[in-house]
Order: structure tokens, then C-alpha cells, then sequence
């Protein structure tokens, strides 16, 4: 199909069999799947929509405002996931958890959420979760035996539906933490030297794996409400301290708020978040320390020009697709 | 191009309602033709009143209009990338082998596409840049005929000149801008003609 034509049928469809003969050609090859995008896209984001009738306009604007309105008595949580953009992945895959569910083979569910990217699930015992960036939780369609167990990659708050007779538990790679009924959130990437776990109420523990003289066996330690604690994987030592103070409102409204925290901690936080890779050019910008926020749904470039009017020393930065490149300027 | 100012972007800012029903105004039929060349028309206008909702609650910093071209843009489309991805889930959809490639043809499409602020700043900026480049007259036609919205017939009474005239000026615009555009000139030359 020649570029004029690919166009025409963009720009006006004429009936399904002409979609159909475009949507084949696109999908013949990668390059005509990737022209097709380049020009599709271009007109999408060409459009004027000067089509809509004013009358029109005027009416969604109200239905808008009276949404706006109605949602101050929104309950908490809600505004800032109501509207995530959001991926999730329901795999129902017979997966044999042989390390998880005793040799029992039941069908697990797998919620993946990208990274820029947050959203609630609810398991079969109620517990509400919220997972986020580039987290992945896998969790069983039913909860059977004596205890709910669901594994975590990444990122999540939990609200524990209690049950005393079936614990509840999250399994970090080799740890896990042990539940009986609370709000917590866990902090777990794999590639992490770090375990968090941040307890808003209730009660959980976190079970170390450890082992001596070949023999793994957990060691548990407890936190109290409004502690959090911290495990460093490699060296196995704990750290306790109070629950962060941007703990809620990271949560609640999807704000992180910083102090005097590095250039090089906060680019992971913002790769995790966004996507995005900062690549420091030269070594002394990675050590700046930064005191500010965030939100969760702002977009890199906002938060780019924070950090820019924020810094003391002035750097520059230049954005190549999906990776920022940050020099200081002298 | 009809970007709004720094003052009415400080005024939403500060979550200002006239300022919000002004942007509003200027970008929701946009949006929602945007949105509908990937879900359908219905869908779109209740994925774009989402991300307007969203955005007046957020209240993001903003500081010029390519940020907030960009921010609505960015939501409408994970908007609509979250619709089609949840019907790809969804089972009935399956063995519709004609909607499902076009599902997917459209998630890769929304996925690579760049709504960064940059993106809105080159864009207005070629065009701004292209204004400047046309002769004042052939501006005028242009200005009246595009961005007014005025039908030939009435852009030559407002300039009191004939229809003929205004076509030509019309062409001799599209000329110039077919220098400045070159990728986007097809379906730039579309939009400007189709009215």
C-alpha cells in the first residue's frame, strides 16, 4: 500500500473491509506496523475536535463539575487510584506452587502492574491491596489450608481482613512477614538490598530466613504499630525506626516527600515510578541531596523542573526517549 | 497555535474554576477525537471527563501550556490504554480475531506514542514558526480559515475578498507548510482541507 492510501484510510475509514485490509497490511510487517502507528498517531494527536457541537461541550462540562463536586466526600484512598492508569495482568495459570501450597495444585492469580502505575486488588478473604510501580503480587484463587498465603515482588499496602485461625502471610523471596489482621505496607524488590516493612495498626512480624548448619528455620521479629523496620539482605542486620513521615500521604494521595535524600536514591525511586532512567554524566551530581515532593501522577518532566529549581548548584539535563541524561554545569 | 497563556496556566495553578472550564473548553473536543481513534466515540468522552476530573483534584504545577497539553494528553491516554488492555482480558473478545488485532494494534500505538511536553513544543513551535513565514495576507486566510474555523465563503466577506482568492492563499500556506512539516504534512494537508 503506498503512503497516500495507508492515509486516506486513516484519515477516513470506509467501512470494516477497509479496516480490515489495513489492519492486515499493518500487521504484514514491523515496518508497516510501525508507519502505520507513526501516521495513526499524528492524527490522533493532530485532531482539533472542532466537529463537537458548543452545546455539547457545555453539557460534558457540567456532568465534569458535578463530579468534581460530589467527590470531596471521597473516601480515602480513592482519589489517587480511582484514576491510576493501570495494567494488570490477570493470569489464571494453573501454576503448581509447590514452595507455597504443598504440592497442591491450584490455580493462581498473578497482578502485575507497570512501573508509573498503582491499583487495588481485592482477595477472596477481603484484604484489600495496593500494589505499585513495577510490582507484581500472586496470590490463590481460594485460600485453602491452614493459612493465606500470597507472595510480593515489589511494592504494597495491605489491609488484612483478621482471621486468627488462618494467619496471613507475605512471602518476600526467602522471608516473609506473618499477619494477623492490620494495615502495613511491604517494600520488596528483588533487586533491592533492602526489605522494609512500615505498620500503620495492628500487628505483623517479620520472619527472617536463616540458616545455620544447613538447616533454614525463621526467626521472627516483631514490630509495634507506627514502627518500621528494616532488613538488609546481605549483611542480615535489622534497623528499627518510627514510620517514615511521608508514610500516609504517599499511600493516601500518591505524594513522596524527601529529605535531604540523594540524586542517585531518588533516580531509582523515579525509574520505579516513571520509567524513566537518570544517567548522571559525571559522579558529584549523584551525591547532591535533595528535600522536597513529588506526586506519583505528575509527569517526569514536572518533576525534572523541580529538582532543576531545587538544586543549588544548577545542571542541565537532556531527555533521549526513555532515559534522562543529567550533566552540572560549571 | 491558540496556546493559553502563562496567567491563565498561574490561574489553574491555583485552582481557579474559570480558568479550569477555559481549558477545558479549549482541549475536551480535542481529547475526545483523540481518544476516539482507539476506543470508540462514547468511550472517549467518559475516559476524557476522567482524566479532567483527575486533573482538577491532582491540581499539578504546571508552567505552560506544553506541560498541560502534555499532562492531558499523557492521562487521556493511559486512560484509554487501561480500556483496551482490560478488554483484551476480557474473554468474549477472544475469538473476535479481527478486534483483537486491532486492540492490539492500537495498545502498541498508544504505548509508543510520545505525549512528553516536548513533543507539544516542537509541534507548536514548527507551526508557530510557519506562521511567521507566510505573508501577511496568506496569513490572515489562514489564521480565519484554520484557526477561526471559517468556511471560505465567510473568510472571504470577513476580508473582503473573493473565494478564489482565499483558496489561492489557502494553497499557496499549505506550500509552505509542506517544507516545514515534511513528515507530518499528509495528514497535516488532510486536517486543513477536510473542512
Amino acid at each position: 500500500m503506498d503512503k497516500e492510501k495507508i492515509i486516506q484510510k486513516i484519515v477516513s475509514p470506509k467501512g470494516a473491509d477497509d479496516q480490515h485490509e489495513l489492519l492486515s497490511w499493518a500487521n504484514n510487517s514491523t515496518e508497516n506496523k510501525r508507519e502505520y502507528i507513526r501516521y495513526k498517531n499524528l492524527w490522533a494527536i493532530l485532531q482539533r475536535g472542532e466537529e463537537m457541537p458548543k452545546q455539547h461541550v457545555e453539557s460534558d462540562f457540567k456532568a465534569v463539575k458535578a463530579r468534581i463536586n460530589s467527590s470531596s466526600k471521597r473516601m480515602l484512598f480513592m482519589p489517587a487510584l480511582r484514576y491510576a492508569a493501570v495494567f494488570v495482568v490477570a493470569l489464571f495459570t494453573g501454576l503448581l506452587a509447590h514452595h507455597l501450597f504443598l504440592n497442591i495444585d491450584i490455580s493462581m492469580n498473578v497482578v502485575e502492574v507497570p512501573k508509573g502505575n498503582r491499583t487495588s486488588i481485592s482477595l477472596p478473604d477481603g484484604t484489600q491491596v495496593w500494589l505499585s510501580n513495577g510490582s507484581k503480587l500472586t496470590y490463590p484463587e481460594t485460600f485453602r489450608g491452614k493459612s493465606r498465603d500470597v507472595e510480593l515482588m515489589g511494592e504494597a499496602y495491605f489491609t488484612v481482613t483478621h482471621n486468627a485461625d488462618k494467619p496471613f502471610f507475605v512471602k518476600l523471596g526467602s522471608h516473609r512477614v506473618k499477619v494477623l489482621g492490620t494495615e502495613f505496607s511491604v517494600l520488596a524488590y528483588p533487586n533491592d538490598s533492602i526489605i522494609q516493612v512500615d505498620l500503620a495498626s495492628g500487628k505483623v512480624q517479620l520472619e527472617v530466613n536463616t540458616s545455620t548448619h544447613g538447616k533454614s528455620y525463621y526467626r521472627s521479629v516483631a514490630l509495634n504499630p507506627l514502627q518500621s523496620l528494616a532488613l538488609n539482605k546481605l549483611t542480615g542486620k535489622l534497623r528499627r525506626s518510627r514510620i517514615p513521615n511521608n508514610f500516609y500521604t504517599y499511600w493516601q494521595e500518591g505524594n513522596y516527600t524527601f529529605l535531604d535524600e540523594s540524586f542517585e536514591s531518588l533516580a531509582q525511586k523515579i525509574d520505579r515510578i516513571y520509567g524513566v532512567q537518570l544517567i548522571f554524566e559525571d559522579e558529584r551530581i549523584k551525591q547532591r541531596t535533595f528535600s522536597g515532593a513529588f506526586n506519583v501522577d505528575d509527569n517526569i518532566y514536572t518533576i525534572m523542573e523541580v529538582f532543576k529549581s531545587a538544586s543549588q548548584k544548577p545542571f542541565s539535563y537532556r531527555v533521549e526517549g526513555k532515559t534522562i541524561r543529567i550533566k552540572s554545569i560549571n | 497555535m491558540d496556546a493559553l497563556t502563562n496567567e491563565l496556566i498561574e490561574l489553574l495553578n491555583q485552582k481557579n474554576k474559570a480558568a479550569f472550564e477555559v481549558v477545558f473548553g479549549a482541549y475536551y473536543p480535542r481529547l475526545v477525537y483523540f481518544a476516539a481513534e482507539y476506543v470508540s466515540h462514547e468511550e472517549a468522552k467518559g475516559l476524557v471527563q476522567d482524566a479532567f476530573v483527575a486533573f482538577w483534584e491532582k491540581n499539578p504545577a504546571l508552567q505552560n501550556n506544553s506541560q498541560l497539553q502534555s499532562y492531558l494528553y499523557t492521562s487521556v491516554k493511559n486512560n484509554c490504554l487501561m480500556r483496551l488492555r482490560r478488554e483484551q482480558s476480557q474473554k468474549k473478545y477472544i475469538n473476535e480475531a479481527e478486534y483483537r488485532m486491532q486492540n492490539q494494534l492500537y495498545v502498541s500505538a498508544l504505548t509508543e506514542m510520545d505525549t512528553s511536553a516536548l513533543t507539544f513544543q516542537e509541534i507548536e513551535l514548527i507551526i508557530q514558526k510557519t506562521m511567521e513565514e507566510l505573508p501577511p495576507r496568506c496569513r490572515e486566510v489562514f489564521v480565519e480559515s484554520r484557526f477561526n474555523g471559517k468556511k471560505n465563503h465567510e473568510v472571504a466577506k470577513a476580508l473582503n475578498i473573493s473565494e478564489k482568492a482565499v483558496e489561492a492563499q489557502i494553497t499557496k500556506a499549505l506550500k509552505t507548510f509542506r517544507i516545514t512539516l515534511k513528515d507530518y504534512l499528509p495528514l497535516v494537508a488532510y486536517l486543513f482541507l477536510s473542512r
